[in-house]
């Protein structure tokens, strides 16, 4: 076969390219194109920058991005975190531990939509939580319909689908940095937690902030427990950005107010993102000697 | 006192013993080296010293005192890990000064040993550089630096010279030998490079499998081995060993040979099998009672390494002259009596007189 | 502290973490087999009885499939295995290109794939809608199934891992006279199994776990994907707790039985992109 390089480069690579052309990056310039217009009862127009106007004199869309970003500012650093001490558990070698690791892997096999309906019966008033509550003498309390415990009981939910899948990521952190370095710390005489401040987490810096940022962005855009167990409520303690979203676009057919409240969660995405990048930017050389 | 004492130590991980038992007394001041093929737990050994490994049986004595079951970082002990294991993200001034901040020592003294440590190994103008932006040797001095620091009673160094090229591992050799002198600490140096070993060594240890083989000063271990291991892994090329079978009037005859040679040794058993060893350098070309045939001739410059067969087995000399002859040319060779060792083919010892 | 007092709070807090995702998993299997009215007895007051799948029933999974799941289950083992398939083939070939071919602006492109997977599908979702909608393609199988196909993660660990592949290889089967197409098959695919099943693993899992996007491309309620189908099991049969209980652990329990053997080869692909990354 000779065909010439070009023909086969653009035949093995194009498929790929066009896929994420079309499906990936097209739709985000639609979005930003469709939030021009409004559909009201049926009829599309085009309003410019409208819809954007609307949104800031819109008390609902304050609320929203109120708990969306009180959502996030509490979720991630608690994920992260999370993961963390998951990943330094994982790593230890004490006899059995492979199946306490198997264990920590079982919620990835699981999906959120999953953990939802799960989680939603465990937290009922009548559920196992509120019964195991019970044999210390607390509750029974209304996790999901309480607007005071409403979107904690959600962080709780994500928070203990996601963790083991961001823990897999700092365990291999963890495993490049290399053990002589330990050996030496340990050797000058660093304590366990002087050896973990002083040397693994700064050297775990990278792979935390990878973590934390791919975290954010999908916290971001959490969807799925929303829909499912509170619709937004109770009161809109639970109403995120994108079930704003997706009511307008889909429940009420105002697609341009909708995909307006996308592009801004994308754009906020997107400050969110650069931050840790520049923070990225000035961390220290991995490269072990 | 910083001398250093092994009492019947052992070390098995799981099944499988790596340490079987080793008794071993080192003097203060001393440069001590352990040498063997790669399996044999020198490295084991060290790490037991250091503390990273627990001991499975046994005691260890650090300036008299039982540091058996004490912490590494309370040992007195300071070590140079093969890879360095120098801190990424740390400069070298706070590579080196780690041990000091972590056990709280005032500033003022910290920047002194410091300063003085630096001063000694040339790295005062590399002290806000990253591990990353230093050279192989200068990294290693980092390391080396960080264990004098720690004013240890006793030095541990794991490999250090492998990971560096050839002529840089000669030079470092001489700086480390010139260390030793300046410090006249207690040195345990572990390699498998027998070179390494003859040079830097006050004594050597020889392991093999988890146990000693012969400790003694280089030139003694060469001179007068106990063993047949000890003889062979000593020395480049490697001692030639002639298997051969005592005869009735005393002389041995080289297996596969009719022919006789004097035996060093006076009185042995008729009968009895013996390895004849005789060094490369030692090895007589020209005239002589064995038949040889040249395999192969390397020339080096100074030296000549000729390889031959004879007796069934391949001899190596070595000569200090060009040599003209080229392969399969046959001619005769003499293994001097009185400078060849006898060792007994079934338990491998040497037979002295 | 001891180092045994240590090891034995570590022990402790490691347990108690296992126990803690272990749990209400344990009590979602052994709840689908109880009949639906003894879901919750033995919980007030606490008893270990509320530990076991007693009294012991299979009710909750047979109305389960009664009630249509086994379609549901058979139409996202098709999504997902076509979605695997048809991935693995762009997918690997655009790794290919980028492994083995320089060309002008190719760190660029790369750069954008690989910046494409940190972007989540939630974020492009509903514009999407409207692509796909233009494409015609609402309520019909393709609307779920290529849009996943192209997926930068896939492209960039079947491309890390080609990059690997020593170019030895590759000269020497070109001095062979081997062409490109023969050299991939017979010497890059066998050596990419691995890489093959870490980016299958994912692409499968994937269209498994998918949620939102089913929900918006497939209104028309015929064609249901599992994770849509539970939910809206859930919306219509709220109190049948064991069925939604069997249910779940249905939903659940085919990614692990494929994670559990192949979990080395999922945590590979992850935390090497993840490094890299």
């Amino acid at each position: 076969m000779n065909r010439s390089p070009i023909t086969l480069l653009v035949l093995t690579l194009a498929p790929a390219l066009l896929g994420l052309a079309i499906f990936r990056a097209y739709p985000i310039g639609l979005a930003f194109y469709e939030s021009l217009y409004t559909t009201v009862a049926g009829e599309r127009t085009f309003v410019g920058l409208g819809n954007y106007a609307d949104l800031i004199t819109d008390a609902g869309f304050w609320k929203s991005l109120r708990v969306t970003l009180w959502f996030n500012l509490i979720i991630n650093p608690l994920q992260v975190a999370l993961a963390l001490a998951l990943a330094l558990m994982f790593v230890q070698k004490l006899p059995g531990m492979a199946v306490f690791r198997l264990l920590f892997l079982i919620p990835i096999g699981i999906s959120l939509p999953v953990a939802v309906i799960i989680w939603r019966i465990v937290l009922l008033p009548e559920g196992f939580l509120n019964g195991a509550l019970g044999i210390v003498g607390l509750g029974p309390y209304r996790f999901l319909t309480s607007p005071d415990f409403a979107l904690y009981s959600i962080i709780g939910i994500a928070t203990w689908k996601g963790i083991s899948y961001w823990m897999i990521f700092l365990v291999g952190g963890l495993q490049n940095i290399p053990q002589e370095i330990n050996e030496a710390a340990r050797l000058e005489g660093a304590s366990a937690w002087q050896r973990l401040w002083l040397v693994t987490l700064p050297l775990l810096r990278p792979t935390l902030l990878f973590v934390l940022v791919a975290d954010i962005t999908i916290n971001f855009l959490l969807f799925a427990p929303v829909f499912m167990l509170t619709g937004g409520g109770p009161r809109g303690s639970t109403n995120v950005l994108m079930y704003e979203a997706y009511k307008s676009g889909f429940v009420f057919g105002d697609m341009g107010r909708a995909m307006a409240i996308v592009v801004c969660l994308v754009a906020m995405l997107l400050v969110i993102v650069a931050i840790q990048f520049r923070l990225l930017s000035s961390a220290p050389s991995k490269e072990a000697c | 006192m910083s001398g250093l004492n092994l009492r019947a130590l052992r070390k098995a991980f799981g099944p499988t013993e790596i340490i079987s038992g080793v008794d071993l007394e080192i003097a203060d001041g001393e440069l001590v080296v352990f040498v063997g093929p790669s399996g044999c737990g020198k490295s084991t050994l060290l790490r037991l010293i250091a503390g990273l490994e627990s001991v499975s049986a046994g005691e260890i004595l650090i300036g008299g005192r039982d540091v058996t079951r004490v912490d590494p970082a309370k040992r007195g002990v300071a070590m140079v890990f093969q890879s360095y294991a120098l801190f990424p993200h740390m400069t070298v001034r706070e590579n080196m000064g780690f041990g000091m901040r972590v056990n709280r020592v005032p500033k003022v003294e910290a920047a002194e040993r410091l300063e003085r440590a630096a001063a000694l190994l040339q790295l005062t103008e590399l002290l806000d550089r990253k591990p990353a932006q230093l050279s192989g040797g200068q990294r290693q001095r980092v390391a080396i630096g960080r264990a004098i620091v720690r004013d240890p009673k006793v030095f541990l160094f794991d490999e250090p010279l492998s990971n560096l090229d050839a002529e840089l591992r000669v030079q470092m050799r001489a700086e480390l030998s010139a260390l030793h002198a300046r410090l006249g600490a207690t040195m345990i140096y572990v390699t498998h490079d027998q070179v390494e070993a003859m040079t830097l060594a006050d004594r050597i240890v020889v392991l093999r499998a988890g146990r000693v083989e012969q400790v003694g000063a280089p030139l003694q271990l060469y001179d007068d081995p106990d063993n047949l291991f000890v003889a062979g892994f000593l020395g480049s090329p490697r001692m030639n060993f002639l298997p051969a079978e005592v005869q009735p009037n005393g002389h041995l005859r080289p297996v596969g040979t009719e022919v006789d040679l004097p035996s060093p040794i006076p009185g042995l058993h008729p009968g009895g099998r013996v390895v004849i060893g005789c060094r490369p350098e030692n090895v007589e070309l020209g005239e002589g009672p064995l038949e040889a045939t040249v395999k192969t001739v390397e020339q080096l410059g100074n030296s000549t390494f000729v390889h031959l067969t004879s007796a069934g087995t391949t001899i190596a000399a070595e000569l200090h002259d060009r040599w003209a002859t080229k392969g399969d040319a046959t001619l005769r060779l003499t293994l001097p009596t009185a400078k060849t060792q006898l060792f007994d083919a079934e338990t491998s010892l040497r037979i002295r007189g | 502290m001891s180092p045994a007092v240590r090891k034995a709070l570590i022990y402790l807090a490691i347990a108690v973490t296992a126990f803690i995702f272990v749990a209400p998993l344990w009590w979602a299997i052994l709840s689908s087999f109880r009949p639906n009215d003894a879901i919750f007895r033995d919980l007030f007051p606490f008893t270990p009885r509320a530990l076991l799948p007693e009294p012991f029933t299979l009710d909750a999974y047979v109305a389960i499939f009664q009630r249509g799941f086994g379609s549901i289950i058979a139409n996202t083992l098709l999504v997902a295995g076509l979605t695997t398939v048809l991935g693995l083939i762009v997918n690997a070939l655009a790794g290919y290109a980028f492994a083995l071919f320089e060309f002008p602006g190719k760190s660029a492109v790369l750069g954008v794939v690989v910046v494409s997977f940190m972007l989540p599908f939630e974020a492009i979702a509903m514009p999407l809608y409207s692509v796909v909608s233009q494409l015609g393609w609402i309520d019909h199988v393709a609307a779920l199934v290529v849009p996943s196909v192209a997926n930068g993660l896939a492209v960039f660990l079947f491309y890390q891992f080609f990059q690997q592949v020593p170019k030895d290889y590759y000269e020497a089967a070109r001095l062979e006279g081997a062409g490109w197409l023969r050299i991939l098959w017979s010497v890059y695919v066998p050596l990419s199994l691995p890489t093959c099943i870490s980016a299958g693993l994912m692409l499968f899992i994937f269209q498994w776990e998918a949620f939102l996007w089913p929900l918006l491309a497939m209104p028309a309620q015929q064609f249901k994907v599992i994770q849509v189908g539970m939910a809206a099991f859930q919306d219509q049969y709220t109190t049948a707790w064991n069925q939604l209980f069997g249910a779940a652990v249905i939903t659940a329990l085919i990614p692990m039985l494929l994670l559990i053997p192949l979990q080395r080869y999922y945590v590979q692909g992850l935390a090497g992109s993840g490094i890299k990354g």
